[in-house]
């Protein structure tokens, strides 16, 4: 059986970075040249999805999907999400605008997928990382979206590891309340 | 403007949605370094610029009001309410507030901020007061007996001052202090004479120095904890085994003890993690009637099962 973990995020925010760091086999990619300098300075960019995976044995596969980081490929976004374990929400927080980003993707998303555990990775952070975090906390209290905010840094294969753990500790609480 | 008038500007809301109303005073925050001043926000018999909603009777009340500055909150479909000062569109953007609150160009008078009456705690309870002010945002100023000993200002993650009070020993010791808020030019006086650090990396580092030896959130056995929101876990670099905890109590109330057996972890691990939260706001104390229940993360998708949770922590373990 075939599982599966979204990682996204605006272009640059480390989704093709962190399943990277996760995947035990070389992740393929989908890059193409970014026609959009403007959003990011990136050379290359995701233009499908990348996706990295993990053999679970017992014929079982967790993939690892990233979504392409540009708005004109948010139709598929949703599509990605069906019948995910969870969702990494990752955040470029060098950027200037944390809360319209997240806003975009929530909003592209779209509900029907709000009730999947996700985690917001803030990636790329500096020093005024507690108030940031505490922005997109107000944020998602706004919008009654209860899901948790890490910092995390996806260059390191135990930081990104975190945000999979939160994923799997979600499962695992709603996997308690219904025994 | 005069800046003098500026640090008096309060912010009211009149009619608005709760979720409105957060993005307007969360925009503040996030988009701090980029305004040219942070207004507090009040009730409505103090502030002096109002976000009103003209589709309701108290939006409509506040935007006839002339002594006051007004920002209509409407859809863009609907016409410009004339009485207005400004216009904001809904759904509303934080980027959006930003700009309209660093146009905001103000000429009416403005009555005087009153500063809050002081309250007398000891330091864990002062400290939760500060970081749970969600609508006076400002600095409080920290006394004993009358002197001040240390500034805590949430809204720039810092606080200065008489960093000996922070040893578990004086910490604890149950001195009553006193706090209240003060002007933001007087703040800026103090701070400039002291160290700051950054607030919530010093609560949490309090919490690792008590080391799960005491509940700062009492013992009553007729209460039950619950997180009030996930806590910002940005400055606790904390263990794996750790945030397991926290996504496992995030969502239901539990006693300390059911809170161990839920995750396997002993009181004085689990302590690091409740006695933080207490202290930044993050976890409260419900005592008697029916817990509310938060909303879950969702539902988990029908193919999980604990075994296949244990088997890809396994595998990203190297297990």
């Amino acid at each position: 059986m075939e599982y599966k973990i979204l990682f996204t995020g605006t272009m640059g925010a480390g989704k093709t970075t962190a399943i990277e760091k996760l995947s035990d086999t070389p992740p393929v990619l989908t890059d193409v040249f970014n026609t959009r300098q403007d959003e990011s300075d990136k050379t290359t960019t995701t233009a499908a999805f990348d996706f990295g995976e993990l053999d679970l044995g017992e014929g079982d596969t967790l993939r690892l999907y990233g979504t392409p980081g540009q708005e004109r490929f948010s139709f598929m976004w949703p599509i990605l999400a069906r019948g995910a374990l969870g969702i990494v929400y990752l955040v470029d927080a060098s950027r200037g605008s944390i809360i319209d980003d997240l806003d975009e993707f929530l909003d592209a998303f779209g509900e029907q997928t709000w009730h999947i555990p996700s985690v917001i990775g803030l990636n790329k952070c500096d020093a005024q990382t507690s108030l940031s975090v505490t922005a997109i906390q107000d944020y998602l209290e706004a919008r009654k979206l209860p899901w948790p905010v890490l910092v995390t840094d996806v260059r390191e294969r135990a930081r990104a590891l975190e945000l999979l753990e939160v994923l799997l500790s979600l499962n695992e609480a709603l996997l308690q309340e219904q025994i | 403007m005069d800046k003098k008038l500026e640090r008096q500007q309060l912010i009211g809301f009149a009619g608005l949605a709760s979720h409105e109303e957060a993005i307007i005073d969360m925009a503040q925050r996030v988009y701090s370094p980029c305004l040219t001043v942070i207004r507090d926000i009040v009730d409505l018999t103090r502030a002096n610029i109002i976000f009103a909603d003209p589709g309701t009777p108290e939006g409509m009340a506040c935007l006839n009001r002339s002594e006051v500055y007004t920002i209509a909150v409407q859809s863009r479909q609907d016409l410009m309410f004339a009485l207005a000062d400004a216009t904001l569109h809904r759904p509303i953007s934080p980027r959006a507030v930003l700009e309209l609150l660093n146009n905001i160009n103000i000429e009416k008078p403005f009555p005087g901020a009153h500063p809050d009456i002081g309250v007398s705690r000891d330091l864990p309870g002062l400290f939760r007061i500060a970081m749970t002010r969600t609508r006076q945002r400002g600095p409080l100023l920290l006394k004993k007996s009358g002197l001040p000993v240390m500034v805590l200002d949430p809204g720039r993650d810092r606080m200065g001052g008489d960093f000996s009070l922070l040893s578990v020993e004086c910490f604890l010791s149950g001195d009553h202090y006193t706090a209240e808020t003060v002007p933001a030019e007087d703040v800026a006086r103090i701070s400039e004479m002291q160290i700051e650090v950054p607030l919530y990396q010093c609560l949490w580092r309090l919490s690792h120095d008590l080391g799960g030896g005491r509940r700062l959130f009492g013992d009553d056995d007729d209460a039950v904890l619950r997180f009030r929101r996930w806590p910002n876990l940005s400055e606790a670099g904390i263990s794996r085994d750790l945030l397991r905890a926290v996504s496992l109590l995030r969502y239901g109330s539990f006693d300390v003890s059911g809170a161990c057996h839920r995750t396997r972890l002993i009181e004085t691990d689990l302590l690091i993690i409740l006695n933080a939260a207490w202290l930044t706001g993050e976890l409260e104390l419900v005592r008697g009637g029916t817990v509310p229940l938060d909303n879950g993360p969702g539902r988990a998708p029908a193919a999980v099962t604990a075994s296949l949770l244990t088997r890809i922590r396994n595998r990203l373990s190297g297990i």
